[in-house]
């Protein structure tokens, strides 16, 4: 069973890069992205470290997704980024992909000893003897805000 | 092994996409998919690994860090230079430049 689902994804990741790179309009390139992240967790799911999945689906599928689309419909920054044709019936492929999606989910919730690193354990690593690590995630994100107000005020002045 | 080969594959594609791409945010989108395809690779070493398997999860997670830190940073300096300029394509910013 996880072989099969790991085959059938990675077909559907590669597909998705292709699509990335086949379409013309930049939302949909964000897209087709945001598709390729979900993989990537399922891949997590996949190697027993749910911490990992349900972080990817947050922080990237959340959180830079939205990131670049508010930031690209704030801006009004130029989407088309090719002269290639776009492609008709993309739309069958993103509803198997949702369809599989739903019964691996199904299929790794009913599923019993999936986990083999509890996140607990995990948790108990990184605030405790990884805690350094963590004050140095702070700075980069505070590091990363202070640049952006930083660029904004430049193009203000 | 699959897990070797797959991330070598979704590398290979990042990186293709990264020298044909001409918009500046669609480099950055598969800047992201390199990253991405080096995480699954880690994490997959790290299941592997029965002695010490948390710490290639926390090395993931402080790529996370980086990866969402660089895309501030890669937004805001996208917006910069469409409103500087006009444009993200780097074609025309390399005339420019010149």
């Amino acid at each position: 069973m996880v072989t099969v689902t790991f085959y059938i994804f990675s077909a559907f990741a590669i597909v998705s890069l292709w699509m990335m790179l086949r379409t013309r309009q930049l939302v949909h390139a964000i897209a087709w992205f945001a598709v390729f992240l979900i993989i990537i967790a399922i891949f997590f799911g996949l190697l027993r470290a749910p911490f990992l999945a349900l972080g990817q689906l947050v922080i990237f599928t959340g959180g830079m997704v939205a990131i670049l689309l508010i930031g690209i419909s704030f801006s009004g920054i130029d989407i088309k980024v090719g002269n290639m044709p776009a492609k008709q019936g993309w739309y069958k492929i993103v509803s198997l992909f949702f369809l599989l999606t739903l019964f691996v989910s199904i299929k790794l919730f009913f599923a019993k000893n999936t986990m083999e690193l509890p996140v607990q354990r995990l948790s108990v690593q990184l605030f405790g003897a990884y805690w350094p690590i963590l004050a140095f995630i702070m700075l980069m994100f505070l590091a990363a805000l202070l640049s952006a107000v930083y660029f904004l005020k430049k193009e203000e002045k | 092994m699959s897990y070797v080969i797959l991330a070598l594959v979704l590398f290979t594609l990042g990186v293709y996409g990264v020298l044909t791409s001409r918009h500046l945010l669609k480099i950055f989108l598969f800047l992201e998919v390199m990253t991405a395809a080096a995480n699954l690779l880690i994490g997959a070493f790290a299941a592997y690994n029965k002695i010490n398997a948390v710490l290639g999860q926390i090395f993931i997670v402080v790529v996370w860090a980086v990866s969402v830190a660089n895309t501030v940073v890669f937004v805001t300096l996208a917006i910069y230079l469409w409103k500087k300029f006009g444009t993200v394509n780097i074609d025309a910013l390399r005339e420019m430049k010149q």
